[in-house]
């Protein structure tokens, strides 16, 4: 018997009445969007799922502003890999991580609002949309906007995402993810992105993100301190790589000790930042 | 509670609790290729085309495919005969035990309908998710490769 603790499924037809039916089940409804987690590792005790999959939530555009593109909570990781607004966005860095997450399999089930619900400390996609500035439409009543870092990694009775937004940034700024596990299905045991922006050849803004610490990934705030108004030239890599490492609180788990994290985290810093910096104006310029 | 599914092509109803899973609907109906090997997600053994998308029926509750299109390998043979892709993995000797086969054939049937013309590297990472125990995969991979090049120069749609 799969769920045995499943007592029903509903399939509300709106946003609304998915949020009441989720407010209404007394602590034991939960939404279910691609089950890929729900149904893997269930809740314990009875549960009503609520499933979102069927909403009219899987749209993929560029919002009314042209500053984000939008990507509804219900669109598939194969979807968003196929939306042709995806493909070349930062320099189709968002496609290439997602096309190491899982398999093919899980990613035509998967989807990017239950990846967010989900947030595992090791989520390839938490790393990259963290450090590309994402935020998450959130609705609770009413709809609001909130930052990506800003979502709490454990499920909610009074709220639901509807919408994923990825900031659309000029030519000047570039980012960039790695990730590193044993096998390439295997999950991350560690993995870190950058976003570098550049203006008059200076680094403007920066995010420097690590995941799978093994903690739930976050902003190095000490290593991109390190990058601000630097030509990104070796000393300031060599910087941010170095104040990443000690910033960051490395740990042993099954996966992988803190040693062998700190040589990991240390390779894929500096492996973004060059990539990163290949992408921008400052790509034309030999490293110094 | 009813689930009404089209399987195979054949519209259905059938009984499911709200916690059972499609693989174990689709097995208790008699569709013994669907296979389970981890339950998990882990394997790809319980592969089944979901509205034309290959995915792990283990982690797919029966009562979320409720209206859906459901294909298993009972269901894609050309006409009585073989599909391309099953034809391609008998004449590659890409088959040993067998376990993985009917999961391998559905993911390289929605793999190609997407992508006709693969590199091997595409193959290989469209079957990242079904592992096989017995092949070493390359037999697997030539399968696939020739299966594309029977699809591009026939008629068949994949
Ligand atoms: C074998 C395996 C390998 C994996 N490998 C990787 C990997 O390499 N990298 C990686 O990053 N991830 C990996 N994952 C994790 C995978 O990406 C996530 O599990 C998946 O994306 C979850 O999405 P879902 O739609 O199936 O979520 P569900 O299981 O449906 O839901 C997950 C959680 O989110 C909540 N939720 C769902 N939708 C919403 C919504 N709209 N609003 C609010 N909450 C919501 C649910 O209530 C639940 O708590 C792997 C998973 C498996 C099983
Ligand atoms: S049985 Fe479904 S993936 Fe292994
Ligand atoms: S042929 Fe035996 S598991 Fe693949």
């Amino acid at each position: 018997m799969g769920l045995p603790h499943v007592t029903s499924i509903v399939r509300p037809s709106s946003v609304e009445a998915a949020l009441n039916l989720l407010k209404n089940g007394n602590g034991a409804a939960r939404l279910l969007a691609g089950g890929v987690d729900i149904v893997r590792q269930p809740p314990s005790g009875d549960i009503t799922l609520v499933d979102v999959s069927a909403l009219p939530l899987r749209d993929i555009a560029v919002t009314e502003d042209g500053q984000a593109i939008s990507i509804g909570a219900t669109a598939t990781l194969t979807e968003i890999m196929e939306s042709k607004l995806i493909v070349n966005l930062y320099h189709g860095e968002l496609i290439a991580m997602l096309g190491r997450v899982a398999s093919p399999l899980l990613r035509n089930l998967a989807t990017i609002g239950g990846s967010i619900g989900s947030s595992h400390p090791w989520s390839d996609i938490h790393c990259l949309l963290l450090a590309l500035g994402a935020k998450v439409e959130v609705y609770d009543g009413s709809y609001r906007t909130v930052d990506l870092a800003d979502i709490a990694p454990r499920p909610r009775q009074d709220q639901l995402f509807t919408r994923v937004l990825i900031p659309i940034h000029g030519n000047g700024t570039a980012v960039a993810f790695e990730t590193f596990s044993l096998t390439k299905f295997d999950v991350a045991m560690l993995n870190c992105a950058c976003s570098i922006s550049i203006v008059a050849g200076k680094v403007v803004a920066a995010r420097v993100v690590a995941g799978g610490t093994p903690a739930r990934a976050s902003r190095i705030h000490a290593a991109e301190e390190r990058l601000l108004g630097t030509e990104l030239d070796a000393a300031s890599i060599q910087h941010a790589t170095d104040a990443a490492v000690s910033d960051t609180g490395l740990r042993d788990d099954v996966r992988a000790s803190a040693e062998y994290r700190r040589v990991l985290l240390k390779t894929g810093i500096r492996r973004c930042l060059l990539r990163a910096r290949a992408r921008t104006a400052l790509g034309s310029k030999p490293l110094s | 509670m009813k689930i009404r599914m089209t399987v195979n092509g054949t519209p259905r109803e059938m009984d499911a609790a709200p916690g059972d899973t499609l693989l174990e609907l689709l097995r208790r109906e008699g569709l013994k290729s669907v296979k389970k090997g981890c339950g998990t997600g882990d394997c790809g053994a319980c592969a089944v085309l979901l509205n034309g998308r290959a995915v792990n029926s283990c982690l797919v509750l029966a009562a979320k495919a409720d209206g859906a299109s459901v294909t298993t390998i009972e269901g894609i043979s050309d006409n009585g005969g073989l599909h391309p892709v099953q034809q391609a993995f008998l004449d590659s000797g890409a088959i040993q035990c067998g376990y993985c086969t009917p999961s391998m054939v559905l993911t390289a049937i929605d793999f190609l309908s997407r992508n006709p013309d693969p590199t091997d590297d595409q193959i290989r990472a469209a079957i990242a998710g079904n592992l096989c125990r017995c092949t070493g995969y390359d037999k697997q991979v030539a399968a696939i490769r020739d299966a594309a090049s029977r699809i591009r120069g026939g008629t068949h749609e994949a």
